[in-house]
Formats: C-alpha cells, structure tokens, sequence
C-alpha cells in the first residue's frame, strides 16, 4: 500500500497527533515478498498517495469541498429559505419532499452549490480510479501477495451471488463496492476527501470503537463489524479488544481484500469474509457485539429488517447491537430545507436507498426483532445519543 | 430512471473479486441550464486543482533549494512537508479557492442591475 502525508489540512496538522507521526516513515510494511506499494512513504494510519501531483490534485479538492460544504451552503441555505419564504412557506414547517424539490431544484444559487459539489465529488473518484487502473499490475500484484498472509484472515467467495441492490454506485463511486477491482483504495482515499481531512488517522472509527457499548457481564470474545469497508473500524475494535476475536465482513470482494491488506500492514489481526450482513453464515449466539457504521442507508428497507433480525439470531444471550448511522442518534429531519438536502444526496450522490432509510421505522424493527432497545445509548460522534440493543439474556 | 442493467467490472487479466455494477447517472446532470455550462464549472474546478497541484511543487522546490541548493524529481516525490509548512500551504490553498472562486458564494439577493433600479 502508498502512502501519503501532505493531504493534512491545517487543522489536522494542529492536532495532537502530528506530533508523533513520523514524517514519511514507511508503515510497519509487513507485506510479503517485496511486493509493498508504498512509493512516498506513510503517516501513521495513512500511506501517502503515490504522486505529488496526485495528491496535491486530492488536496485542493479536499480544500474546495471545505469550501463548498461551508460557504457555498451557506449561501444555498439563505437562499432555499428566501424561495420558500416568497412563496409563503415556514421553512421549519413539514411538506412532501416532491413539493420542496419542485421549489428549490431549478434556483440557480442551489444549483451552483449542488453543481460545485457534484463535480468535486466526480473529480475526487476518478483521479483516485485512474491511478490504481493506469498501474493496476503492481496493486493487484500487492493484494495477491498478501490475500493468504497473515496477521488476521481473507475469505473471498467469487462465487457468492451479489444482490442486485448491493451493486450502484452509491455516493457515485465507480464501479460501486463490487465492480472494481480498487473498489477499497478508490473508497478509503475517497473517504479521506470526503472527511475534508479529518479521518486521516481512523479519526471516526477510532472514536466508534471506543464508545462501542459492551454486554452488561463485561464478556467480550467475538465482535462482528457488518459492511465494514476498509476495515477501519474492525482495526480499531481489535486494538480495543486485542484478546477478542474481531471479524469484518462486507459483500464486496474488493473491499475485504484491501482491508486485509491494511490490517496485514498495520500488523494487526482481524478476520475479513466476504459475505452477506443478512446472510452472514455464523452461527447462533456467536457473538457478543455486533456493529456497523453509516451500513444501513445503504441498504432497501427490507434488507435492513433482515439485518436487524440476522443480527439477533448470531448474537449470544445478553449480546449487544450498535449500528450507527444518519438516524441512530436523531430523528430524520422533516423541515423544508431538510428534505431537500436528504432528496439532493439520493438524487446527486446516487445514495439510492436513503430515502427508504429515513421512512423506516428502525428502533421498531429492532424491537420486532426481538431487541430490548434504548434510544438513548452512548454517543458516537457528533449525535448526542445512539441506538443500543440488548438481546435479553 | 434507474435500470438494472449491469456494467461489466474493468478487467485486467488477473483475479479481481469483482462482479457487474448498476452505474449511476449523475455524469449526465444539467445543473445549470446548459450542459456546456455544467462542463464549463467541471473544467475550471479541475483546472484549478491542477493548478493548486503545480503551486504546490513550486514551494516544495522553493523548500529543497534553501535547503539543500539542489533538487531533483526524486527529492520532490519523497519531500515531506513539515507541520509549519502543511499548516501555511493550506491557509494559501484556502485563500487561493476564496480568491478564484469566491464570487459563486455571494446570494444573489433582490438587488436589480443599475439601469432597472
Ligand atoms: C458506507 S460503507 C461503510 C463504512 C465503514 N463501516 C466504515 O466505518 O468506514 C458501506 C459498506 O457496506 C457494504 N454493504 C452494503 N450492503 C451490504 C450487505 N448487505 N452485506 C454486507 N455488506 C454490505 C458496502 O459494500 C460498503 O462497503
């Protein structure tokens, strides 16, 4: 894996961490066989992007998003308010999301916020996709080198069928998380830029883990990460839980691959499958925690239900289930302006299932499913509260 | 609409773990009224990034020179910034952006051309 370090904004450089990464320092580079991609060195969690020019590119669309989420918005908000407000609406009042966009869709102001975004997030995929695909021999030949290695484990299933609702290209990555080969580098870099800089170092996922609630007993052997992507998170879980066993599945072959290869280089050992959240192959009361983070607007309405039921069925008596997400820690907004910005993320963003998410009835699912649920569990990040069930004991 | 009609992953004749995808339509969005107008933003916000890219290895050979009164594409490549330099070449970033593309963050508002007013 490359690495990179001059995509720290300035309030990541500020940050404390700084302070003990080792400027350019190669990871601990336990991939085999001399096979460690790494041209420009690493930061701590962060192996630097391969070419200055690459990531001085990613930097400025890292700082143009900033500006965008902020200033652009802004303006975009003024002005979403100004249009209902001339044709007689309370912004904060409730209307059907059809009648807020029919409002607001064609405003110039908005559209040139949702076009800067829009291009920025296009730019931000593929010059990351064009890199890995222009030198594609010497990435797939690093992943090959460490699918079999350890610490942790990889289980891949070519022959697995992919649901057809796992397979868009959600928030318009290309490719989605099944159909390139890089799907779990284009995602992590991706991810980076879409964080404005402040997930550089598993910020988030770092913070997710340490909230992570555990079973009243204190037992904590087998902790499952559903959907979990490049693996930040279940990394972070294991070092929380070095004794237990910390497993990470998620339906695209790419991702689980690149995100044994992280965790083989960072040294640390999680077990990775390819593998279905509703149809995860565990067996009953298998563990104590299962997890997953920003999964399930991701996923139908019905999937999420069975999720929500498989995720019962493998947890132990007295097990704990945390999933986080847009809605875990607060009710989906219901304002004007609200509605537009969830409508503009699925239209735009190809966030295809998060209307779906937001009219579902989550906290009674889980009591459906048989879940003990306390809407008002531990934090994780900025929400004031989260999610938390309990299978009973 | 969306359809279901699956796109075939990039192949490049090794295993990749990959199967077909549905791909999104946003690349045909026409935001502004015009599609070359549309394309007319996407090419000045990857200009300026290339830009930026190009700013950015000036004051990274500006850096090797005083220090080392040499530099070569190899020294480039590995250079890393330090906290004070990635510190001041963002706050520049960010002044550059404000600069060059400030203008779309004004609202508009009700204020009609001189002429009209
Ligand atoms: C937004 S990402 C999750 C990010 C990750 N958990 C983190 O903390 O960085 C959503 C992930 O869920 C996976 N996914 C979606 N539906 C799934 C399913 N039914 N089973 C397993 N994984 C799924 C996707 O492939 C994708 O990698």
């Amino acid at each position: 894996m490359f690495d990179r370090r001059s995509l720290f904004g300035a309030a990541a450089a500020a940050a404390s961490f700084i302070g003990t990464a080792v400027s350019g320092r190669k990871a601990s580079a336990k991939i085999p066989g001399n096979k460690d991609v790494e041209p420009r060195g690493a930061i701590g969690r962060f192996e630097r992007l391969p070419t200055q020019n690459l990531d001085g590119v990613q930097d400025f669309l890292t700082g143009f998003r900033g500006w965008v989420n902020a200033d652009l918005r802004r303006a975009a908000m003024a002005r979403a308010r100004e249009v209902l407000k001339a044709n007689g609406i309370d912004p904060n009042s409730e209307m059907p999301i059809k009648d807020v966009v029919a409002l607001l869709e064609n405003d110039p102001i908005l559209a040139t916020s949702t076009r800067t975004w829009l291009s920025t997030q296009q730019m931000m995929w593929s010059t990351l996709q064009d890199e890995f695909h222009a030198n594609a021999d010497k990435y797939l030949a690093e992943m090959e080198a460490t699918d079999n290695a350890g610490p942790g484990s990889l289980e891949l299933n070519p022959d697995m069928e992919i649901p057809d609702y796992t397979a868009h290209e959600i928030h318009i990555q290309p490719g989605g998380y099944v159909g390139d080969p890089f799907a779990g580098h284009i995602y992590l870099y991706g991810t980076a830029n879409f964080f404005t800089g402040r997930n550089y170092q598993d910020e988030i996922q770092k913070e997710y883990a340490k909230v992570l609630p555990t079973p009243a007993d204190g037992n904590v052997r087998r902790v499952l990460d559903q959907g979990c992507s490049c693996g930040q998170a279940a990394v972070a879980i294991k070092e929380r839980f070095p004794d237990a066993d910390v497993w990470g599945i998620d339906v695209g072959g790419p991702m689980v691959r690149f995100a044994h290869m992280r965790a083989v280089d960072l040294g640390i050992a999680v077990n990775f499958a390819q593998r279905l959240a509703e149809d995860s192959k565990f067996p009953d009361n298998h563990f104590d925690i299962v997890t997953n983070n920003i999964m399930f607007h991701e996923v139908t309405a019905e999937k999420a239900k069975e999720i929500i039921k498989e995720s019962f069925r493998v947890l132990r008596p007295g097990g704990v289930f945390y999933p986080i997400d847009f809605y875990t820690g607060a009710p989906a907004p219901k304002d004007a302006y609200g509605l537009y910005r969830q409508w503009w993320d699925h239209r735009w963003n190809n966030e295809v299932w998060r209307l779906e998410y937001a009219n579902l009835d989550f906290f009674g699912a889980m009591r459906e499913a048989g879940f003990e649920v306390n809407e008002k569990g531990p934090a994780a990040g900025r929400a004031r509260y989260n999610v938390v069930g309990t299978k009973p004991a | 609409m969306k359809t279901n009609t699956k796109t075939a992953p990039a192949d490049f004749g090794r295993a990749a773990y990959t199967s077909g995808y549905i791909k999104a339509n946003a690349d045909q969005a026409v935001l502004l009224g015009n599609p070359v107008i549309d394309n007319m933003m996407s090419a000045m916000i990857a200009m300026s990034a290339e830009m930026w890219a190009q700013t950015k290895r000036a004051r990274i050979v500006e850096a090797l020179l005083e220090e080392h009164g040499r530099v070569t594409e190899e020294m480039i490549e590995s250079f890393v910034p330090s906290a004070a330099q990635e510190a001041k070449w963002t706050a520049e970033r960010d002044r550059f952006i404000k600069r060059t593309f400030g203008a779309f963050a004004i609202n508009g508002g009700p204020v009609t051309p001189f002429a009209q007013s």
